[in-house]
């Protein structure tokens, strides 16, 4: 393809491209990536739906707060039962929220360290809302217009993290 | 420690790009689309692993093999080590940085805390190379970011030491040899072989132009695999992504490989490498129009089963493409 008929406008995410240049030989181009230039919103849109989907099937108990994880992550039971070092039959068990009630704090340290989120995640749903609509995270827009944002610290204890809702720096 | 002067650059693939970088800066001149095609980087699969609810594709060679294969045909020698003690693997790997070796790293694209979440996923694969360490965070030169990024060293270990499918195993590698000179023809016409073969004769059914066929015939399939329309698109978007957004220098790496067969010509003295190379980027644009028509039809979720067979066919329609194109270039690497 030519050089400028592949490159995309995308400063948000580049990536390297090989192709035809103006003198006939072929070399690489910075380019936006076409995905995200063209469908990020559309992206963003899908996975809104997937978290706020998983988010109320995990408040009506159907399923555990590390189904609604794995299931953001996009994980497979083998791998997350692989990464957190949990046989798959007990994993299988822990994403239903009657037995996730069995499950042991060293168990969720091990879910939680997979996920990079605190163990206090599990227990909460943190939502920033704005003009009373959902905007749990994956809104494009609405997480440039935040006016909230909430860091979580990690302190020398792995159990606890310490939230802090800050007011964006505009 | 600080950092090691180290000429980063932007690659379109982490393992092609991490190796060529590292060459690079102990002296040896090479590009990113030599180093792929020497390695036989090009080729394709399609299967289920239990790693993702849904089947995945993928048109590069095995991880890691990229490096192997590329020292093997060269007499580049690196040193490779895998650590169990992540403790004893983040004391050699300062006590490198702290010599001025720049040290090449295997971990999990999902803890590189420097890109933004959202393009961040659970990925063993993703290679990176250390090139400094200021207080708790190490300098990274990562072939996806525009600049020497910084990362706090717990992120890296547990980048490192991910578990999981293809685990990392805190894996380390850097040059120790590195020739002046390198055999380069062989090494373009190993690559050139290894490919080929790849392509074609793998007996199996889910492997080289036998895999772009069954990822042809199989993708009507998908909805089976899907809870909704939205998880049917999201993953009909992932073949856009696999083939141009996952470093791949554009259309599975078909773009890159054509490159390589520029540069093939003037190495092996042969000028009709020149309009296979041309072939190769045509190749190239209809996988990309494919990964076109795939981000058309889930953004509009218009998925039904003639759109899949639409699709399909034109996968098939690559297939055959891919066959001649290889069983040509067989035959003229044969004269």
């Amino acid at each position: 393809m030519k050089e400028k008929e592949i490159k995309t406008d995308f400063k948000e995410h580049e990536v390297i491209l090989y192709a035809e240049k103006e003198d006939d030989s072929f070399g690489p181009v910075v380019s936006g990536s076409y995905l995200a230039a063209n469908y990020l919103d559309e992206l963003y849109l899908i996975w809104g739906n997937f978290e706020k989907q998983w988010c109320e099937r995990l408040l009506k108990m159907e399923i555990s707060p590390v189904a609604r994880y794995k299931n953001l992550e996009e994980l497979s039971l083998s791998e997350l039962a692989s990464r957190a070092g949990i046989p798959r039959r007990k994993v299988k068990k822990h994403l239903l929220h009657k037995h996730f009630m069995k499950a042991s704090v060293k168990e969720l340290q091990q879910y939680a360290d997979v996920f990079n989120v605190p163990v206090a995640n599990f227990f909460q749903v943190i939502e920033t809302k704005q003009d009373g609509s959902w905007n749990l995270g994956h809104n494009r827009e609405a997480a440039k217009a935040r006016p909230l944002t909430i860091s979580q610290v990690k302190t020398a204890n792995p159990l606890v993290v310490i939230t802090n809702p800050e007011k964006t720096a505009s | 420690m600080s950092e090691i002067p180290y000429k980063h650059a932007m690659a379109a693939h982490c393992e092609s790009g991490t190796v060529t970088n590292l060459v690079n800066h102990h002296g040896l001149k090479i590009s990113e689309p030599l180093v792929f095609g020497i390695a036989g980087g090009i080729f394709f699969g399609y299967m289920k692993t239990p790693m993702r609810e849904f089947p995945t594709i993928f048109s590069r060679i095995r991880p890691g093999k990229i490096l192997d294969n590329f020292t093997r045909r060269t007499g580049v020698k690196f040193r490779k080590q895998r650590y169990t003690d992540p403790d004893k693997a983040e004391q050699e790997l300062d006590r490198l940085l702290e010599a001025g070796q720049p040290v090449g790293l295997q971990v999990d694209f999902f803890y590189m805390e420097f890109f933004p979440p959202w393009h961040r996923v659970h990925i063993n694969i993703h290679y990176i190379v250390a090139v400094g360490k200021e207080d708790d965070h190490y300098l990274i030169s990562d072939c996806y970011h525009p600049t020497i990024a910084r990362l706090h060293k717990d992120s890296l270990r547990k980048g490192r030491f991910a578990k999981g499918s293809m685990a990392p195993r805190g894996l380390i590698f850097y040059p120790v040899s590195v020739p002046a000179e390198i055999p380069i023809k062989t090494g373009v016409l190993n690559g050139l072989k290894n490919t080929i073969n790849n392509m074609l004769r793998i007996p199996l059914p889910f492997l080289g132009v036998k895999g772009i066929r069954r990822f042809a015939d199989k993708l009507v399939e998908w909805p089976g695999y899907a809870n909704d329309i939205d998880h049917l698109a999201h993953n009909i978007f992932l073949v856009t992504t696999i083939l141009e957004d996952q470093g791949t220098g554009g259309a599975g790496f078909r773009y890159i490989y054509a490159s390589f067969l520029r540069e093939a010509a003037t190495i092996l003295e042969k000028p009709v490498f020149n309009e296979y190379a041309k072939t190769m980027m045509e190749i190239g644009d209809d996988w990309r129009n494919l990964s076109l028509f795939a981000s058309r039809i889930a953004k509009n979720r218009d998925l039904g089963t003639d759109k899949l067979k639409e699709m399909g066919d034109l996968i098939r329609e690559n297939a055959d493409k891919e066959e001649r194109f290889f069983t040509d270039l067989k035959q003229a690497i044969a004269s």
